[in-house]
């Protein structure tokens, strides 16, 4: 008999690196209760983690894939030599082997290999928030300059917001069973708590650890326009700029704490105005009941806040004051990118080892590839 | 009938030169029978006799005042001015010969006012046109990609094929079309040569030399410095643009300050050796042809094919003057600040050292 397979696809920006961090020190309660969690396929930049992205990238991104770490065949040989009952594997970046039929496919042969009874846990948000969660780490990260308007007109073009789409095979799956947490419901309370007992995995509260970290603060408004302007300026001082790179990776996170400490992330950046809003609201109405309907009941509902006023900023319309700290921001944070890039480090490195890293904060989700 | 000279240009043909001495020279010219319209000048070269004002009534540019006047005050202005010679100079009315829906309101409007028209136009190389365009527009604070692809972008269109930019006014039998090879307007000015080249009679001797050309040539550093510019400001200001009456006053003085910082002293040339052959490939038997029929003899303006790149990447500067740049960026940032709210002098401290 195969053990119980727990499947934790993200969704990205759902506390997936507070959960996460969480398990990594719960690793041992877990144990004790015959959980699993596979060296095979772990991700080795972050900080202690449990995270999966290797598997992932072997299908996704083979550039990335890092055969050292292994992939599926080292998981499933791994997985034959436990005797643990319920496996346990956690990466948002697997969300996006269901963007295409092909990709679920591949997906679910590779998880039939480990496991005849696989739970699928995926978080879920309103995507509004989602998108707004995700286009302001995509700022913070450096990965994108684009506007908030932008971004949503570029997603706007794929249908990877459309939960029915993606979800529906599993419903009814007679292998994989579907089982979707409402993010609102996750974060209510103990989040590693609430996270295990919608995997069924039965524990005590009590018994585990304390979290380690909190979860990474977005920027607010003008943070989000001042991480802007900096990735615009990187990208013309240094054309050829990688948000993947070691130097990179390692300058936005000393730009995040700049940010908050500037008081940027006091308040929270919300992109939506109503039009837009109520533009996807629109397109995905139908879609968002079925899919309520389905993985939650009759009464199932996925409301999206749409009446949460615009929150951004211009820097323009900023105070000398304010347009000042930016100024300083941009130039402080260009002269540490040029230092690191210049430096000893491994400036250029993409891959860069876990001896590596610098041990400040970290956020598995900070590595989620949205290609949407 | 008189006659009606238009000097058209193009743009990074001395033009500025040839504008402020015709400014410079007033007087003298009025005194031998040409005749420099005020109406439809640019109000801010005062010192210039530079009618764009034509040129943004034609497009329906917002940037066009009607208190200053287009070709409506223009015609009431000299209906009644008997000197031989109207002369007329904007390099912005090059393009109204193929841009659609223009080119046409052109040729009336020049028909329109009564005399014998000849187009007086500088003919340059390609290469040294598109380097100079290219730079033009980076000072200009204009959004503009790196050198090579946007001069990929302008073969890929042909823009810069003379028979596109003037074949029209070479087969137009309205109008006498007069081109000058730039080489020519070293001898020896840009005044008396377009002059000449116009048979517009002056004796040279009653000529004053124009003011020096205060025409800056952007350097390798400062293409980079400038551009790195335009994308903070851009940053700062979603909304920007460089026709906005802020950035066209900052990137005056941006380019003053790259020129005082040293990174214009030597010239900016931005084509890789590959594309500059296949540009010289794509533009050189239409260049043959126009000069067989414009001038009856070979093209004399060989493209410079050969000539190295010099531009720059800004991490390849030294750290104290990639230092210089970040200052540079920050102070003409918080200048362009003041200048949007008003403030004439802003109190330029740069950054704080951190």
């Amino acid at each position: 008999m195969t053990p119980r397979l727990v499947v934790h696809v993200g969704a990205a920006q759902t506390a997936t690196t507070f959960i996460q961090h969480s398990l990594h020190d719960n690793e041992k309660v877990l144990s004790d209760l015959g959980v699993y969690m596979p060296e095979a396929g772990r991700f080795e930049f972050s900080a202690p983690t449990i995270l999966h992205q290797n598997l992932a990238w072997e299908h996704l991104e083979p550039e990335r894939f890092d055969a050292k770490a292994g992939g599926w065949d080292a998981l499933v040989a791994e997985v034959e030599q436990s005797p643990a009952e319920v496996i346990l594997l956690s990466s948002e970046s697997l969300e996006r082997m269901t963007h295409s039929t092909a990709l679920r496919e591949t997906f679910e042969s590779q998880l039939k290999r480990i496991s005849d009874d696989v739970t699928i846990l995926y978080v879920v948000r309103d995507q509004l928030s989602y998108l707004n969660s995700l286009y302001n780490q995509n700022v913070k990260s450096l990965r994108s300059t684009q506007t908030f308007d932008e971004y949503i007109a570029r997603i706007s073009k794929t249908d990877q917001m459309n939960l029915e789409k993606r979800f529906r095979p599993w419903y009814s799956s007679s292998v994989f069973e579907f089982v979707a947490v409402p993010f609102e419901n996750l974060v209510s309370g103990n989040v590693l708590y609430n996270f295990l007992t919608a995997a069924r995995i039965d524990v005590s509260e009590d018994m585990l650890e304390k979290p380690r970290t909190v979860p990474t603060e977005p920027l607010g408004p003008v943070g989000v326009e001042a991480a802007r302007l900096l990735g615009g300026y990187l990208r013309i001082l240094d054309p050829g700029f990688d948000h993947r790179s070691y130097a990179a990776l390692k300058l936005y996170r000393a730009a995040a704490r700049k940010a908050r400490e500037n008081g940027w992330c006091n308040d929270s950046f919300w992109g939506w105005d109503q039009d837009l809003a109520q533009a996807l609201a629109a397109r995905e109405k139908d879609s968002n009941a079925r899919f309520a309907r389905s993985v939650w009941g009759p009464e199932g509902r996925l409301d999206l806040p749409m009446h949460k006023p615009q929150r951004t900023a211009r820097l323009v319309d900023q105070s000398a004051e304010t347009l000042s700290l930016v100024h300083r921001f941009v130039g402080t944070m260009s002269r540490r990118y040029l230092n690191l890039i210049s430096g000893a480090g491994p400036a250029r490195s993409r891959r860069p080892g876990k001896a590596e890293h610098d041990g400040t904060e970290t956020d598995a989700a900070e590595d989620y590839e949205d290609d949407i | 009938m008189s006659r009606l000279v238009v000097h058209v240009g193009p743009p990074t043909t001395a033009t500025s030169d040839f504008q402020q001495a015709l400014f410079a020279n007033a007087d003298v010219l009025a005194a031998h029978s040409v005749y420099l319209p005020t109406s439809a000048r640019l109000e801010l070269a005062p010192n210039s006799v530079c009618h764009h004002h034509l040129a943004w009534d034609l497009a329906g540019s917002p940037r066009f005042r009607p208190d200053i006047g287009g070709w409506d005050a223009l015609e009431a202005e000299i209906a009644d001015v008997e000197a031989d010679t109207v002369l007329l100079s904007s390099e912005l009315l090059s393009p109204g010969i193929f841009s659609e829906g223009i080119e046409h309101r052109l040729d009336e409007r020049l028909a329109a006012l009564g005399r014998d028209v000849t187009i007086l136009y500088v003919v340059n190389e390609q290469l040294s046109l598109i380097n100079s365009s290219y730079t033009q527009k980076v000072k200009t604070l204009t959004d503009v990609a790196g050198f090579a692809a946007y001069a990929a972008g302008v073969l890929r269109r042909s823009e810069g094929d003379l028979e596109r930019l003037t074949g029209r006014w070479q087969r137009s039998t309205d109008l006498a079309f007069v081109a000058v090879p730039v080489t020519r307007l070293n001898s020896p000015n840009p005044l008396v040569a377009l002059l000449r080249a116009a048979e517009v009679s002056v004796p040279e001797e009653d000529l004053v030399v124009g003011p020096e050309s205060a025409t800056i040539s952007l350097g390798p550093v400062a293409v980079e410095a400038m551009r790195l510019l335009r994308v903070y400001l851009h940053g700062l200001n979603q909304t920007l643009s460089h026709d906005d009456i802020a950035v066209r006053r900052l990137h005056r003085i941006a380019a003053r300050q790259a020129k005082d910082a040293g990174w214009c002293e030597t010239p900016y040339w931005g084509w890789p050796p590959a594309l500059a052959a296949r540009a010289a490939e794509q533009f050189e038997p239409s260049n043959e042809r126009f000069a067989q029929d414009v001038w009856q003899c070979p093209w004399p303006l060989p493209l410079p094919v050969d000539i190295p790149p010099a531009h720059v990447q800004l991490l390849q500067l030294e750290a104290d003057e990639l230092e210089r740049v970040h200052e540079y960026i920050f102070t003409l940032a918080k200048r362009y600040t003041a200048i949007r709210s008003g403030k004439r002098n802003p109190g330029m401290a740069s950054p704080e050292p951190v």
